[in-house]
């Protein structure tokens, strides 16, 4: 039994010319097609019939505003007053990790479990902490962070930073790549059952239930708290930084 | 002999650790909750931010044991 660990490399065929790609590139790039869409749908037919009025509001506008709310509570009930402006970035970061959840429910290997991916979204991280850090307290004040109870202990401090956007991408990337082994041994093994166990033969609708019942737990709940753990540890770095 | 499998256990062996630690840390913040209930969200946040970090040392041994299985 052979499962591949590494996304292989798929040829197209287009406009005469064969390019190389990896499957988790197509994968995101139909990701981000669809959240254009939607994102297009949103904002020119449904948010211009918002009002501003309390008393003529639709539902749909007050489950927006809603959820708004309690995005903005989670940024700054962990960040303070930076929290407003870090929310847009949290809810990107949100739609596209529930967006390839989604993806390996239909079949395709999510573009999280490519380490370029996670490793993208550590660095972008670890940007804004430089740079909220560097506009709030100036390069001086920066350097001194690093010498604050001793100045011995500057190098240690230095690598504990350095080694905070390759410790989010691992994680994140650890994460994913183990639930899509774990269902791709799981979809081997109930293709495969005869050459197993011999002696029992399972009905087809049990093969078709299992995985649908047990991927409910390992995509999209694996998914939706390793976004939670994405967004808390980058709030808190944030906070910490800024202080 | 083949060592592979011998190699791909012992790296499992980081979900011990693992395991107790949080066990641990379940067990104080049920009686840090139990003592003052109204601090139960602040509790609730601390102790979600320390379960991340020690799972996080799992997933690394797992990640280990399937890259020396199958690569």
């Amino acid at each position: 039994m052979e499962i591949d660990v590494f996304p292989k490399d798929i040829t197209l065929e287009l406009f005469g010319r064969s390019f190389e790609v990896r499957e988790t590139y197509l994968g995101a790039l139909v990701l981000l097609a669809f959240i254009l869409i939607l994102a297009l749908i949103f904002r020119f037919i449904i948010f211009p019939r918002f009002t501003l009025e309390a008393r003529k509001m639709k539902s749909t506008q007050m489950l927006f505003e809603y959820m708004i709310d309690m995005l903005d509570k989670f940024t700054k009930g962990a960040v303070g007053s930076l929290g407003e402006r870090l929310s847009p970035y949290i809810l990107a970061v949100g739609a596209y990790i529930i967006g390839s959840g989604a993806l390996e429910l239909i079949g395709m290997r999510s573009p999280l479990s490519d380490l370029t991916t996670t490793l993208s979204f550590g660095l972008s991280t670890f940007v804004l902490i430089n740079y909220y850090a560097l506009r709030e307290k100036g390069i001086i004040g920066r350097l001194k962070f690093y010498g604050k109870p001793k100045p011995y202990v500057a190098p240690f401090k230095l690598i504990s930073d350095l080694s905070t956007p390759i410790s989010l991408s691992c994680r994140l990337f650890g994460n994913m790549l183990v639930g899509y082994i774990v269902m791709d041994l799981l979809y081997l093994v109930l293709m495969n059952w005869t050459k197993v166990a011999y002696m029992w033969v399972i009905p087809d609708i049990i093969a078709a239930i299992v995985p649908g019942v047990l991927s409910l737990y390992f995509v999209l709940f694996h998914v939706a708290v390793q976004f939670y753990v994405f967004s808390t540890l980058s709030l808190t770095f944030i906070g910490e930084a800024t202080e | 002999m083949d060592l592979t499998a011998i190699g791909a256990a012992i790296a499992i062996f980081t979900g011990l650790g693992c395991g107790l630690g949080m066990g641990l840390a379940t067990g104080k913040a049920c009686e840090a909750v139990a003592r003052q209930p109204e601090a139960s969200g602040k509790i609730q946040t601390v102790f979600m931010l320390g379960l991340v970090f020690t799972e996080s040392i799992a997933i690394y041994g797992l990640l280990v044991a399937i890259l020396i299985l199958f690569v």
